[in-house]
């Protein structure tokens, strides 16, 4: 690295070409960034998935569960239960389902939980049912569970579950306990059952510690399948966590390895993989190009909603929920009991692990059921993408020490008789630290702003958790002030007329929030490559070219620009975007436009209960770090210089 | 020739009573079959042999436990070795003496006391090669000094228990399986005849719970703590709990369902040779022989007997029922624990204990972990909590006494002894947070992602109701004897779940190297980048008088040297003046 310093302490003659050059070479990084990203999903640049744990194998054996009638008729009892007691309305039959698992000799327990939601007036309360099944011989040191929600439309898999818990209680090769968790609520039961778990209290979700434990949880399978899809077809895995969890790749892989056994389409976000001729073609690339993107915005926004699986994540349990669905006039077609089969060698399979998933990978994305793409083939792109955030904030930061030396220069020539040579060397030195001092105030601000619409839902909920408040008066606080704070340091550069924001003050400012973004972006990309890149793509740019404009045109069009990339706005018009692409017939922009505020509201109060039930991060990843970042942005450009 | 006769004759009969005189070692064998409440059959064997004297000569005392005894000169030794987790909720206290999941030894040793650490390690080693266990890594990591529990269960030399001679330690990852069995079953008198020709390992290592063990201590007459002459006795106790019929759902057991075999030989050497069954009374159950005796228990108990050495052989003892198997919700005995681990990620946790009492009175409890020093548990962060049951009784859930020994890193455990009060009614949940320490590398064992095992919590304590104590008879006494109106010991002892933790552990694959790289880069960039955007650029004023030549240069350092030099001088000189001045002025 001795190429970047000269003895001299002048920089090296390279980095006045870069300089020069700079502008082209942002945008040549760019494009080769998008290019790159491209370029990954074609399969001659990424590899066939494969099994790294060999002890995951044996689950490919025979399968033995062939109990269609048991299964049935636990289904129909369910049903008729819940019919005559509850009608229309369902509702869950807990001491039928204690009844049953107890008596074909589980453990079976249950535990009750509130939660405390904002947007949701008063408690949401519920039961969660959940049955040990005891390994013999092994001292339940660790488990697996199987998860389903009790929802009106899943007896027929909590049937499944019932008859597939008492076959795993005659076999005698179990050297894991098996926990069978009915959970209410969806992923608020599961999250309460998993804290209690742990035992690891959250503030909104009161939960009962658990009567039974089974010691540290290797792995769980979700459930979900809706009642009437048979006979199903295919066998959806989802596997996005929350905040960009991925489970171990050996674990997806396998699914997708048994479900295939039982004649049965895997697909990921219901999107089959291009056939083996299709693969290396132009209809193929686009299929992977779609998954791929799919799993990248999934990654981005993982929400609690898209399984159960979804809150293992944060307990290090790796989890995968299977969805089997029915598209009717396929070739293959499986009844309940295949599903069964796909579970119980699930289950076989991570019940042979002689160690916790640890082989295979934990960073990647999936453009089909078969091939990867891992961490080591995506990252460059990420370092390509926000290269001209580094290499502009550099130039940048060049210049303002030109500019400095100019002057300095100027000076010195001014005053080359008295030759005080130490008054002359500080002089850049203030310059800078002095314009840096000057913009601190403003770094402030725009952080204390992100800070504030952070703490806003806490604030809200805590102080009106008994009064009721609904979605839309949530997101209206919310929404006021996101849109109202942008205001604020303009008001301050106005007001403190003291300060002098001069164009030099306003570059300092620049390459904070350049080297804010790359930072925060890079270090995002590690842990969740979705959001890292759709943050790259979407704001590197505009973020590039954000100077303090002295022409109007170019004042007007970076403003528009970042407008549109305000947080609140982007979510709005990308809902919008997709809803218009997704819905079939052509629809009106009111009704365009009525449907993509109404998505903002439920994805905003949603990322609020997902911070506060599910420890999701995104909201605080907006508030905390792109708010600022973005308020920075909007204070270079509105800045008036006289 | 008649006088041949009557010599050969009294000859034998001096023998005979000669050799009797010898044999002052005691065998006594006995099975006990009881059904458990949750339906499932439990055999609990008990193979005890007292003698008088361990020295050069052995009878009928396992040869090698004297030598055990002898050559580290015990006061006591208990081993037990376990598969599965007594499932106290649903089977109701464990058979005394109980014993955790995977491995536990301890022993109270005589004599030196400076010596106890280095004869126990041996000790280890001795009982790790003979029973084939891995019992190497407890010394000295896993070995701990308890004071509130484990104390001698028999009779002690001195009279008085000195905690410095006592060593335990638990195993929770250590497998068991047949090649124990063997060794195990090496040290009885009767191998293939009476009780013990019904030790099959297959259907013992099927079953749903499976634990040997082996008990030595001294006896004094009367059950006196102290005596001369203490009695050496080894009891050899294995139980067994077998499955529940799910599939057939029927409830008949025979010997042969139970442990594929049957009696086909008595065991001439044992004093007395007894099965026994616990007669279940709702279920009605006929035997398949008349038993030799029926034996009532407090609590309205029954048990019958039958007397292998009088039954005619072959003998497959059984009975038949004509209900059918019906699962039933358990019904927990008043006092259960449960342990398990809170917290995730790879950097703290908490250990919880979950204790549970039913009864309607208090109950004082001893409450003894061993955990290992790579849990770095913290001391102020112990504290138990209970609810349920009346409110006033709630304050009284308190710890009485807390005994913590600290751990030494590879050296020894934490030991944690607590004297708690459980409020009637109530249910507690103990907890103390740890933090994961870092191991060396070679520390980590094959497997290491698997994780580390801790072993269980265990708790002592005196219950009131005998009614769930699922096998009668203890450290001292068998169930023939207890039945027989012999007192036991009042204390239970139950044990919680061992735990698994994953330690933070090193993955030298592919996303270590790049941690590594990433650091390495960063490391070499940082400097650089660091001075390029910092360092500011001075102007510099170009000399044209310099001298360009070498001779030049060095003429011109010399002149600098020498302007120096002068320069020194002069100040020297100044400051003489000033002296010289303010001397002369002082005389002024």
């Amino acid at each position: 690295m001795r190429s970047l310093t000269r003895s001299d302490g002048r920089p090296p003659k390279w980095l006045n070409g870069l300089r020069r050059k700079a502008n082209a070479l942002c945008a040549l990084l760019y494009v080769a960034g998008l290019i790159y990203l491209a370029c990954i999903v074609w399969p001659s640049f990424n590899d066939r998935t494969y099994f790294s744990e060999n002890a995951l194998l044996p689950g490919l054996v025979d399968d033995e569960f062939v109990h269609r009638e048991r299964t049935n008729t636990f289904a129909k009892q369910l049903r008729e239960v819940v019919q005559t007691r509850y009608g229309k309305e369902y509702g869950m039959p807990h001491d039928w389902l204690l009844e049953q698992l107890e008596s074909i000799g589980l453990e079976a327990y249950a535990q009750n939980f509130t939660a405390f939601l904002p947007g949701i007036s008063g408690a949401v309360e519920g039961t969660n049912i959940f049955a040990v099944m005891r390994a013999a011989r092994a001292p339940s040191v660790e488990s697996i569970v199987v998860a389903v929600p009790f929802r009106s439309n899943t007896l027929g898999s909590i049937g499944l579950a019932l008859s597939l818990a008492s076959f795993c209680r005659e076999q005698i090769y179990w050297s894991k306990d098996l926990i069978f968790v009915f959970t209410e609520h969806e992923t608020i039961g599961m999250q309460a059952w998993l804290s209690a778990y742990h035992r690891l209290p959250i503030s909104s979700l009161k939960a009962d510690p658990l009567a039974a434990h089974g010691g540290a949880i290797q792995a769980a399978l979700a459930l979900e399948a809706t009642d009437g899809s048979t006979p199903f077809s295919n066998v959806d895995i989802r596997y996005n966590m929350i905040n960009g969890q991925l489970p171990n790749l050996d674990l997806v892989n396998l699914l997708v390895k048994m479900t295939e056994k039982e004649a049965l389409v895997p697909t990921l976000y219901m999107q089959e993989d291009p056939h083996g001729q299709d693969l290396y073609t132009e209809k193929g690339y686009w299929k992977l190009a779609k998954t791929s993107f799919k799993g990248i915005v999934a990654q981005a926004f993982s929400r609690a909603d898209s399984g159960l699986h979804s809150v293992f994540g944060a307990y290090g349990v790796q989890a995968v929920t299977i969805s089997p669905y029915g598209k009717g006039r396929t070739k293959s077609q499986g009844g309940w009991v295949d599903i069964g089969r796909l579970l119980e060698g699930g289950l076989r399979s991570v019940n042979n692990l002689l160690e916790k998933f640890h082989q295979s990978f934990f960073f990647y994305f999936l453009p089909s059921t078969h091939r990867y793409v891992s961490i080591g083939v995506f990252m460059p792109a990420i370092g390509l993408l926000m290269g001209p955030v580094l290499i502009k904030a550099l130039c940048v930061w060049l210049d303002l020490n030109d500019e400095g030396e100019s002057s300095a220069d100027g000076d010195a020539k001014a005053k080359k008789e008295t030759k005080s040579e130490s008054a002359l060397a500080v002089l850049p030195l203030i310059t800078k630290s002095e314009s840096a001092l000057a913009v601190l105030p403003l770094i402030v601000i725009a952080h204390s702003c992100g800070a504030l619409l952070y703490f806003l839902p806490y604030l809200l909920f805590n102080a009106q958790a008994s009064i009721s408040t609904n979605d839309q008066q949530l997101f209206q606080a919310i929404a006021t002030i996101a849109i109202t704070l942008p205001i604020c340091p303009w008001i301050i550069q106005r007001n403190l007329a003291d300060k002098d924001f001069g164009v030099p003050s306003m570059v300092v400012l620049r390459v904070v929030a350049l080297l804010e973004l790359a930072l925060i972006v890079g270090v995002t990309a590690v842990l969740n490559f979705g959001i890292a890149v759709l943050v790259a793509i979407f704001v590197a740019p505009i973020s590039t070219i954000t100077i303090p404009f002295r022409s109007k045109i170019g004042w007007a069009l970076n403003s528009m620009a970042l407008v549109l990339l305000h947080p609140l706005v982007a979510c709005c018009v990308a809902l919008g975007v997709y809803t218009a692409l997704t819905v079939p017939v052509p629809p009106t922009p009111s009704w365009l436009a009525q449907r993509a505020f109404e998505q903002t509201v439920d994805v905003t109060v949603g990322f609020i209960r997902d911070s506060l039930v599910y420890q999701s991060h995104l909201y605080a990843f907006f508030t905390l770090a792109l708010f600022p970042i973005w308020m920075m942005f909007w204070t270079i450009v509105h800045h008036r210089s006289e | 020739m008649w006088l041949t006769r009557f010599l050969l004759c009294a000859l034998l009969c001096f023998h005979r009573l000669f050799v009797a005189d010898a044999r002052s070692d005691v065998y006594s064998e006995e099975l006990v079959i009881k059904r458990l409440p949750s339906q499932n059959m439990a055999a609990h064997f008990r193979f005890t042999t007292t003698s008088a004297e361990l020295g050069v000569h052995y009878d009928l005392f396992p040869r090698v436990i004297g030598e055990f005894v002898t050559t580290y000169n015990l006061s006591e030794l208990h081993l037990s070795l376990t598969q599965g987790i007594w499932r106290t909720d649903y089977w109701g206290f464990a058979p005394q003496p109980s014993s955790p999941s995977g491995a536990q030894v301890y022993a109270w040793f005589d004599g030196d006391s400076s010596s106890v650490d280095e004869r126990w390690a041996n000790l280890v080693h001795s009982l790790s090669g003979f029973f084939c266990t891995s019992l190497l890594q407890i010394v000295p990591g896993l070995t701990a000094r308890p004071q509130l529990s484990f104390r001698p269960a028999g009779a002690v030399s001195t009279g008085i228990v000195d905690f410095s001679m006592g060593r335990y330690a638990a195993l929770s990852s250590e497998p068991v399986c047949t090649e124990n069995l063997t060794p195990w079953k090496k040290l009885l008198p009767c191998k293939e005849a009476g009780i013990s020709s019904l030790l099959h390992p297959i259907k013992f290592y099927e079953a749903q719970y499976h634990s040997l063990s082996v008990d030595v201590i001294q006896l004094c007459p009367n059950g006196a703590s102290t005596c001369a002459r203490p009695n050496w006795q080894v009891s050899q106790n294995l139980l067994v709990v077998t499955d529940l019929p799910l599939g057939s759902k029927v409830l008949n057991w025979n010997l042969r369902s139970l442990f594929d075999g049957e009696i086909y030989k008595k065991c001439d050497l044992a004093k007395s040779s007894h099965i026994l069954a616990e007669v279940d009374d709702q279920l009605n159950p006929e035997y398949s022989h008349t038993p030799d005796a029926t034996l009532k228990f407090r609590d309205g108990r029954k048990f019958v007997s039958f007397d292998v050495s009088k039954t005619k052989l072959p003998l497959n003892v059984g009975a038949k029922y004509k209900d059918r198997l019906k699962v039933k919700s358990p019904n927990p005995p008043s006092i259960s624990i449960h342990s398990y681990i809170g917290g995730s990620g790879q950097q703290d946790g908490q250990i919880v204990t979950r204790l549970v009492n039913r009864d309607e009175a208090n109950h004082r409890a001893v409450y003894t972990h061993v955990i290992p020093w790579f849990l770095r548990v913290y001391y102020h962060t112990i504290e138990m909590d209970c609810e349920g049951g009346n409110s006033n009784a709630i304050g009284e859930g308190v710890i009485q006494t807390k005994k913590f020994t600290p751990a030494k890193d590879r050296g020894a455990p934490y030991l944690l002894e607590l004297d708690v009060n459980l409020p009637a009614q109530s249910t507690c949940h103990l907890s103390i947070d740890f933090d994961k320490s870092f191991l060396r590398w070679t520390e980590y064992p094959p497997d290491a992602n698997k994780g580390f095992f801790v072993p269980p919590p265990s708790l002592v304590f005196r219950p009131t109701d005998w009614s769930n104590v699922t096998v009668l008879g203890g450290q001292r006494t068998t169930t023939m004897e207890e039945l027989n109106g012999a007192v036991t010991s009042p204390l239970v002892v139950m044990y919680g779940e061992a735990l698994l933790v994953s330690l933070p552990t090193p993955d030298f694959s592919m996303p270590y190297n790049v941690i590594c790289l990433v650091c390495t880069v960063i490391a070499l960039c940082f400097g650089p980048i660091h001075s390029l955007t910092t360092k500011c650029l001075l102007l510099k004023f170009e000399d044209k008088d310099a001298p360009q030549t070498l001779l030049g240069k060095l003429k011109a350092k010399l002149m600098k040297i020498v302007d120096k030099v002068r320069r020194k001088g002069k100040a020297v000189e100044s400051a003489d003046v000033k002296k010289k001045d303010e001397v002369s002025k002082k005389t002024d």
